[in-house]
């Protein structure tokens, strides 16, 4: 359909729990990975375009996702895509019903040199194919206390959650629910879909937090569950982004279809 | 009530025809016929272009793609003199529209600024008297929306040409 969606997303978890670590993972492949704390002062904005294309029907996803060093994906094949965990989390995505959304594609990853500018839609692809990018704003919010009153700020109105705790670290877990009850506060009681992510899996040896333990708080929150590590060369750290890059089109397409309708 | 004791005939007459008369005489100036467009707006979805906010259409509309604000340009070919403003969106919040009667649609001022109500997904139509704005750009800011994606369906200017 040749489209631009631009999301707005939190990323929220106590302080050290390797946020921004994971952001700069997922834009310069660990090139600045962090080898001592240093904390967010405030909020610190990223800008990741993920690009899909719409595909007949859903492939299997290969199990790499190459992410270039630029924000953009440079490999040249296609990387067939379909989301993670297939069907989707609840919120605002509920109700898979639907031409767009049952017979029409999921979101893929596109391996393809990104367009100059800001995503206008013209300059279509070569090879006539609809390319969908969804450019995903990223909010990287200070964990400490003191920029509690700033964070707040920047969260009325987020599109998509990534609630982040250090599988080393319970407190970290347990803190979860409490970022969560003040991303509801402040979106007037609004449901945020999004991913849960334990982090710092290489630490296996000091691993606090179970698998099991951070499924259930995702399944029991309509979060999407991911365990990664932002240690270079990384695990696991682009997947929550695409997932939540697939979700905002699966919203997007669900809208235009209630708008349509009603 | 004074409205109820209705004045004798012929001024009532008058005022209908007069009124009569000023709606033929306006123009829609909000069609691609009158030769207006929109210069610029902040998505852009091959399905749903902000083209179809002109073209005469309840059906067809401009979606935005995310985030707030979303902003479009409307250039009239020449400055016109505005009498009424109507709207029809879905899931607008914040609905600021702002004119400009330069050549350049560079400074703009305020027209009105109003929030909608919320009618999760359904048409709101909003109406705004502003008598004989004149402009040669309209801006319209969509600042927030009740959904994290809104549509516009049908942008109407009636007026005058400017003398
Ligand atoms: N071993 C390991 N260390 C990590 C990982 N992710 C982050 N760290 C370390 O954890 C510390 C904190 O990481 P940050 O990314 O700055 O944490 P943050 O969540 O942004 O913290 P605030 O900005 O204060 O909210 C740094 O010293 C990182 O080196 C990981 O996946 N593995
Ligand atoms: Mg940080």
């Amino acid at each position: 359909m040749g489209v631009t969606l631009r999301c707005k997303v939190v990323a929220l978890g106590d302080a050290g729990v390797g946020k921004t670590s994971l952001v700069d993972m997922l834009n310069a492949k660990g090139a600045s990975f962090p080898k001592n704390y240093k904390m967010t002062a405030g909020v610190s904005l990223v800008v990741v375009p993920i690009p899909l294309t719409i595909s007949g029907a859903s492939k299997l996803m290969s199990t790499t996702m190459m992410m270039s060093k630029s924000p953009g994906l440079s490999s040249d094949e296609d990387e067939p895509f379909s989301p993670l965990g297939g069907g989707g989390g609840g919120g605002i995505l509920g109700g898979g019903e639907g031409r767009l959304t049952r017979g029409g594609g999921e979101g893929r990853l596109v391996g393809r040199r990104r367009r100059g500018g800001g995503g206008g839609g013209d300059g279509d692809d070569e090879d006539g194919k609809d390319p969908v990018i969804v450019e995903l704003y990223i909010f990287d919010v200070g964990g400490q206390e003191i920029f509690r009153e700033l964070a707040i700020k920047y969260l009325d109105n987020a599109s998509m959650v990534l609630l982040i705790y250090d599988t080393t670290n319970i407190k970290s877990f347990e803190n979860c629910d409490k970022w969560l009850q003040l991303l509801k506060k402040c979106r007037g009681d609004r449901v945020t879909p999004g991913a849960l992510i334990g982090a710092k899996i290489d630490l296996t040896e000091r691993r606090h937090v179970s698998y099991d333990q951070g499924l259930e708080f995702a399944q029991s929150n309509g979060l999407e569950f991911f365990e990664c590590s932002s240690l270079p060369p990384g695990m696991g750290v682009e997947q929550p982004f695409l997932h939540i890059a697939n979700q905002f089109y699966r919203a997007y397409q669900n809208a235009i279809l209630r708008m349509s309708r009603s | 009530m004074v409205d109820d004791i209705a004045p004798p005939g012929p001024s009532i007459t008058l005022g209908a025809l007069a009124m009569a008369m000023a709606a033929t005489a306006m123009t829609e100036f909000a069609s691609a016929k009158e030769g207006s467009a929109v210069i610029m707006a902040t998505s852009a979805d091959d399905n749903h272009p902000v083209e179809h906010i002109l073209d005469g259409l309840e059906e067809t509309f401009w979606a935005t793609t995310g985030l707030y604000p979303q902003v479009f340009i409307l250039a009239f070919p020449r400055a016109v003199s505005l009498s009424t403003i109507r709207t029809l969106t879905r899931n607008v919040r914040k609905l600021l529209v702002e004119r400009t009667e330069e050549s350049m649609p560079m400074k703009f001022e305020k027209v009105f600024e109003v929030e909608l109500s919320d009618r999760s997904n359904r048409l709101q139509a909003e109406v705004q008297q502003v008598n004989n704005t004149k402009a040669h750009f309209l801006r319209i800011t969509i600042k927030s929306g009740w959904d994290d994606f809104c549509t516009v369906h049908r942008l109407s200017c009636e007026g005058w040409p400017s003398s």
